[in-house]
């Protein structure tokens, strides 16, 4: 269990978007917020490979939305993950 | 939230530059140096007293303070405007990506860079010199190392620079406002600094020093007010080197910020200190962190790890959990964590400044004992 789960409450059904810089993960976060999808900046979980240290944590069923609306405003990101 | 984030910029700002911001907004209208009219010629005249207040500060005449926008600006016109191909440059492995990066440009077009060993976070001098026998234009080193807190013996380096010929280009990002730097009394030919850092000034302001006789290749052309009957850039300081319209708000804080920092700034470094000393004691009594850099701290921060937990997370961790910001990760400085050993882990940098008191000491120790629990 990673340090950020011993102290976080344990969330179930989570996905996490990583972008590709600062810029495009606050993006995100002001865009998921906009469209009412419940976000969350978290560390990244060691195992997934990639320079970036945040990502944003949101329900997982909203995945296909906010895949859609990443390539509409075009936000550069690496994937998302389930958790 | 407890700020303990102070080498990446410190927080809260002095009092003092909030209301010359705000006095430059509201009351001062023109473009400085842009036409005749009397609300252009008074914010000019802000500007330059903003200029000798950090002049002032730094032991140096007026006309020889550039304004950048930050720290890494200023190394870029500094690096960018000396170094020609065919020319050789010396730095250490401590340094900040804003030196790095740029010399990496630089060797890309023809300068040959010399990357000298710093063992721990330590320049070694003994290299220094050695490097120094082979015929070299420029020397760039940082003060104090963002990541260890190791600081260089700033007037001893610049001796040997000097004697051997090359120019000396001090990075005194962490040092300035923590560490006297007269830079008029040492033998430093350019100076690059943050007014964001240890002079508790606005985000977006720095500067850099250049000595009389050193003249740069500018990193940006354009209009200065002056001389405007000629296309050619303009020889005279500080205009060569400041197209365009100014940072107005920011640099009247910066000058305010310099001012205060004159009156006020080594109670608040030696309190800074004090704190930070303080919590690097009582963090050695923890068994599972383990401190990086100097056991008697120079300047204000510190650098550690818990276990062989990530230090993002556990600057994550902190954030969220106990409303304590501090930094996790490389800091800019990919080379320095390689020799301390920490390149894929980082360290979690607590840094120390004005406003932290006793309380923000026992609540971050306090922080650290219950992540040690978790370990
Ligand atoms: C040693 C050192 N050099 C340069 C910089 C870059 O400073 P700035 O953010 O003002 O460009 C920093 C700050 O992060 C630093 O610590």
């Amino acid at each position: 269990m990673s340090l950020w789960e011993k102290f976080a409450p344990k969330e179930n059904n989570k996905a996490l978007l990583i972008c590709s810089s600062t810029h495009h993960l606050l993006l995100a976060e002001r865009l998921l917020s906009d469209h009412g999808i419940q976000s969350k900046v978290v560390p990244v979980p060691q195992g997934i490979v990639t320079h970036c240290t945040s990502g944003i944590e949101f329900a997982s069923a909203k995945e296909a939305e906010v895949k859609e609306l990443l390539e509409e405003h075009e936000i550069a990101h690496e994937g998302i993950y389930r958790l | 939230m407890i700020y303990l984030d102070h080498a990446a910029t410190s927080w809260p700002k002095a009092p003092p530059v909030f209301e010359a911001m705000k006095e430059a907004c509201c009351q001062v209208g023109g473009n400085p140096g842009r036409g005749g009219h009397e609300m252009g010629l008074e914010a000019g005249r802000r500007i330059l007293a903003a200029r000798q207040q950090v002049a002032e500060l730094l032991g140096v005449g007026a006309t020889r303070i550039v304004f950048t926008k930050n720290t890494t600006e200023a190394l870029n016109l500094a690096l960018f405007g000396i170094l020609k191909p065919g020319d050789r440059v010396v730095t250490s492995s401590v340094e900040h990506n804003s030196v790095l990066r740029p010399l990496a440009a630089l060797e890309k077009r023809g300068v040959e860079v010399e990357v000298l060993p710093a063992p721990g976070g330590r320049l070694d001098l003994d290299a220094l010199a050695q490097a120094l026998k082979k015929e070299t234009r420029l020397v760039v080193l940082s003060h104090a190392s963002n990541v260890t807190g190791d600081i260089i013996p700033l007037a001893e380096v610049a001796e040997l620079v000097r004697s051997s010929g090359a120019l000396f280009l001090a990075d005194i990002a962490q040092s300035l406002g923590y560490l006297p730097v007269k830079l008029g009394e040492l033998p430093v030919d350019l100076a690059a600094f943050p007014g964001h850092k240890g002079l508790l000034g606005p985000l977006g302001t720095g500067g850099l020093y250049i000595r009389s006789g050193i003249v740069l290749e500018p990193l940006i052309y354009g209009g200065t007010g002056s001389y405007s009957d000629s296309v050619e850039q303009p020889e005279i300081l500080p205009d060569r080197y400041e197209s365009g319209t100014p940072n107005l708000p920011g640099i009247l804080g910066l000058g305010a910020a310099a001012e205060f920092v004159r009156n006020h700034g080594s109670e608040i470094a030696e309190k800074s200190l004090a704190l930070a000393q303080e919590f690097r004691q009582r963090l050695s009594e923890l068994e599972k962190v383990k401190i990086y850099g100097p056991e008697k701290l120079a300047v204000p921060l510190i650098s550690v790890n818990f276990g062989q937990e990530a230090s993002e997370e556990v600057a994550r961790v902190l954030s969220e959990f106990f409303q304590i910001a501090v930094r996790g990760g490389l800091h800019c400085a990919p080379l320095a964590h390689r020799t301390i050993g920490t390149e894929t882990q980082g360290t979690v940098r607590f840094s120390f400044g004005y406003g932290n008191t006793q309380e923000d000491v026992e609540a971050a120790y306090k922080a650290a004992v219950q992540i040690c629990l978790q370990l």
